[in-house]
């Protein structure tokens, strides 16, 4: 038993969440994540004429390109896909050499971020919104629905937004200076000189940071199904972009969040085809034995960058009080805190690598050598 | 010493009704048990065995009526009480239960059982068992919730929980209840205090998973058993499907099965029911069977006994195609050369089905097994037979779209799933008949559905 070959308490665990958006990462046992960077691969290219690499502003994360960040999504991947878990399990003992190895479900981790083995996971990203059915720490492979409306869904409406005012998304890096102009009124800036060639893929990533930012500071969804009247009066909020346009925003902050829980309303969505939150929820509760209903029900768990738009939960707890029986007791476990509701997966691991119980889980190198890459399968749920 | 007390407590209940055939010996084994548990966990365990008995009973009545039966043993167990305590207990507690006013749970055989007297009310009183609708299952509490109402009233706590989660777990060995409330119990004792810790929390929840996952498969396989008639024909046309085996093979499965939950479900022991699972194993995994199986079947009969049965029960059924058909009725599944006649119609009746769950494909199979008996015990089995030939065709078809609307429910989005049915069900009561085909998918069409439930479901559906 691994247990006896490591003593306990000196046994410290490294907790890595892999993300489409961003990489978690840290030390069991602590509260949240040393390490937050995104999930993106920057490469260097060769340049003709032999410059050197131009600097981004400033802002963490994003450092030269001679910095490798590593894109996996290993973790995230359906469960037919056991050559890609597999092969992880192969790279960490063979190449990495390290002596214990585990694997666990973002969304089973994510309710244990709760102290709970049993609840429906809405995980809400950049790419995806899922609901993961969890029982017994268990992920009730029957029971997933996933949908495509997710947070770059709504990067795609913000985008068609200002194309439609008429605003040119301009990063960062490429703003000399700027003037101070008037709300709506078309910006003034001016472009750095000697800007050396970029890539489409680098440009398109700093536009998007800004896309994202906007969607953060400025988007709400309304407590209530979209109503053009009622957003009318809404309040407005300021924004200014980074070449200086600035805007009150009104009704479309609440319009385009609204797509993601009634998709029916929302541009560029052919048909009724696509799922609302509401009904990724209720669709994948159905898809399980209906004993195990209320224990679903009873601990929504809401976990996902995506879900801390203002009002998001609020409005959820509504669909999904419509949605399910008069008797059915709804309980939407949301962390308050940006960092628990973004980390919960990471949280949930740090949790698990620091109980007692946790040596009797883990895959140690032996058992790989003994037992082949196939131990991932029978130990990893 | 648990083990000792779930033999004994129920002869507390029972045998000791059977007073005169050895009262002394009932009253020793008792007294024993208590001495043993001791009075708190005595009390628990007749709070699961009444509480199971009795799911509709309120709270109070079964308290009442546990606080009796260890009021009872604890007076008449003492040393000094007289010899015939006990008896004359007994039948104290037999008489307020046909008293108007009754602090006991109710039933409504209580008052036939009330005009029989003396041993006779006794052992018609013990028999008793309510068949109430299933309950919905308990909600999981926050940890802050369950640490509050833990913190007001331990003892409280401890003996509602019992109740709440023994009645709706009452077809199963009462020890696996009580094992599983205890767990629950010492969870909140250590997590509560001083603070509530989610690690504290997540560590015990994950200590008994296994157990959980076994309660929870015990308790729907028990159910089927003692709720749906044809059990065992469903059963065997499950293992047809699910193992691809011809009638005799998944006849023989299917009774040994069936045979072994008959036997140990409804026993307070819990080594009756691991036994006869565990014996199960080596035959549903044996020699004759593991050649022709899927990869996926080897892996599940690799594992522990019970956690096998488990791994089979998850095992996804396909759409098969047997190569014999159930043929067109006639006088010859009623004679006396075939006693297996029946047997094998309903066989190849329900064995290409798929996408049903086992209470539901019982029903049907259960309604067509009366329709047929019932011809062959009449007088002239060829005419009703042919009489009753409309009504088995459509009591076949009605199995495939079953079939098809569970394999659609789960292919489909629920409003998709909606519509599409909205669609297909039209004319008269179209709205009626579409909800019942609605709420018989939803509650239905997943593999452990609850069997009083969609039993009556099914019925509700062909009346329409």
């Amino acid at each position: 038993m691994s247990g006896g070959v490591y003593g306990g308490d000196e046994v410290g665990a490294l907790v890595f969440d892999m993300g489409s958006y961003s990489v978690r990462a840290g030390y069991a046992g602590e509260d949240c994540p040393k390490a937050d960077f995104p999930t993106v691969i920057g490469v260097t290219l060769d340049r003709e004429d032999g410059s050197t690499l131009m600097e981004t502003d400033g802002e963490k994360g994003k450092q030269s390109a001679t910095t490798y960040y590593i894109d996996t999504n290993q973790l995230r991947v359906p469960r037919e896909s056991m050559e890609v878990i597999e092969k992880l399990t192969e790279l960490m003992f063979e190449h990495y050499n390290i002596p214990a190895f585990f694997l666990c479900k973002s969304a089973v981790l994510s309710a244990f971020a709760n102290g709970r083995s049993t609840g429906l996971v809405l995980d809400s990203g950049s790419t995806h919104t899922t609901a993961i059915p969890v029982h017994d720490g268990y992920v009730l492979q029957q029971g997933i629905v996933k949908s495509p409306l997710a947070g770059d869904f709504m990067s795609m409406q913000c985008r068609e937004l200002f194309q439609e005012l008429g605003v040119e998304i301009v990063p960062p890096y490429v703003i000399a200076s700027k003037d101070s102009v008037r709300e709506g009124a078309p910006a003034i800036w001016k472009k750095k000189e000697k800007l050396p060639q970029v890539t489409r893929s680098w440009h398109n990533y700093m536009c998007n940071t800004v896309i994202q930012d906007f969607q953060a500071s400025v988007l709400q969804v309304s407590d209530s199904p979209y109503d053009e009247q009622v957003a009318a009066q809404m309040p407005t909020v300021h924004y200014e972009l980074p070449n200086g346009y600035n805007c009150d925003f009104g009704a479309e902050r609440l319009k385009i969040p609204d797509g993601l829980l009634d998709p029916s309303n929302a541009k560029g969505l052919s048909g009724n085809t696509m799922l609302g939150v509401g009904h990724v929820v209720t669709t994948s509760v159905g898809m399980c034995d209906i004993d195990i209903r209320p224990g679903l029900y009873g601990s929504v768990v809401v976990t996902g960058g995506n879900t801390l738009i203002q009002g998001f939960t609020d409005r959820l707890n509504r669909e999904l009080s419509q949605k399910t029986p008069p008797s059915m007791r709804l309980k939407l476990i949301a962390n308050n805190t940006t960092v628990e509701r973004r980390f919960s997966a990471w949280i949930g691991g740090s949790i698990l690598a620091s109980l007692g119980t946790f040596q009797q889980m883990w895959i140690s190198k032996q058992e790989y050598e003994e037992g082949g890459k196939q131990c991932v399968d029978r130990k990893c749920p | 010493m648990r083990n000792t007390a779930v033999i004994l407590i129920p002869a507390l209940i029972i045998t000791t009704l059977l007073a005169d055939k050895g009262k002394n010996y009932a009253k020793e084994n008792v007294c024993q048990g208590l001495k043993d548990i001791g009075i708190e966990k005595f009390k628990e365990m007749v709070t699961v065995l009444y509480s199971q008995k009795f799911p509709n009973g309120t709270f109070q009545e079964v308290s009442c009526v546990a606080d009796e039966m260890t009021k009872l043993a604890e007076k008449c167990c003492k040393d000094d009480a007289s010899p015939d305590c006990y008896d004359k207990g007994a039948t104290e507690i037999s008489e307020k239960s046909c008293g108007k006013d009754s602090p006991f749970p109710k039933h409504p055989g209580i008052e036939q059982c009330c005009t029989l007297q003396g041993q006779e009310r006794k052992l018609c009183l013990a028999s008793l068992r309510y068949t109430a609708d299933e309950l919905p299952s308990l909600t999981e509490p926050t940890n802050e919730e369950i640490c509050t109402e833990y913190t007001k009233d331990e003892k409280d706590y401890s003996v509602r929980y019992v109740y709440e989660f023994a009645r709706r777990h009452r077809n199963i060995p009462a020890g696996f209840v009580l094992n599983a409330t205890q767990n629950h119990v010492r969870m909140a004792e250590r997590c509560c205090r001083p603070d509530i810790k989610n690690s504290c929390f997540l560590q015990e929840r994950l200590q008994m998973r296994s157990s959980n996952i076994f309660l929870k498969f015990l308790s729907n396989v028990c159910n089927n058993q003692v709720n749906l008639k044809s059990f065992k024909f469903g059963l065997s046309a499950y293992y047809g499907n699910l193992l691809g085996l011809s009638f005799e093979e998944a006849s023989a499965m299917s009774g040994h099965f069936h045979s072994g939950l008959e036997k140990c479900c409804l026993k307070p022991q819990p080594e009756c029911i691991i036994e006869e699972l565990t014996s199960f194993q080596k035959v549903i995994c044996g020699e004759s069977n593991l050649n022709a199986m899927s990869e996926d079947f080897h892996k599940c009969c690799k594992k522990p006994a019970l956690d096998t049965l488990l791994c089979l029960d998850d095992l996804k059924r396909q759409p098969r195609q047997s190569p014999d058909v159930a043929n067109p009725v006639s006088s010859k599944l009623c004679e006396e050369a075939q006693p297996h006649g029946i047997d094998r119609y309903l066989f190849l009746t329900g064995v290409n089905h798929a996408s049903i769950s086992l209470p539901v494909l019982t029903t049907v199979l259960d309604r067509i097994k009366n329709t047929v008996t019932a011809c062959c015990s009449s007088a002239d089995i060829t005419t009703c037979l042919t009489e009753k030939e409309s009504k088995l065709k459509m009591t076949q078809a009605l199995l495939s779209k079953l079939d098809d609307t569970c394999s659609r429910y789960f292919r489909l989005d629920l409003p998709a799933f909606k519509t599409r049915m909205q669609k297909e069900v039209q004319g008269e009561g179209g709205e009626k008949r579409t909800q019942a085909w609605l709420d018989l998918a939803i509650s239905c069409c997943s593999q452990r559905s609850p069997a009083q439930l969609c039993q009556k479901l099914v019925s509700t559906l062909t009346y329409h």
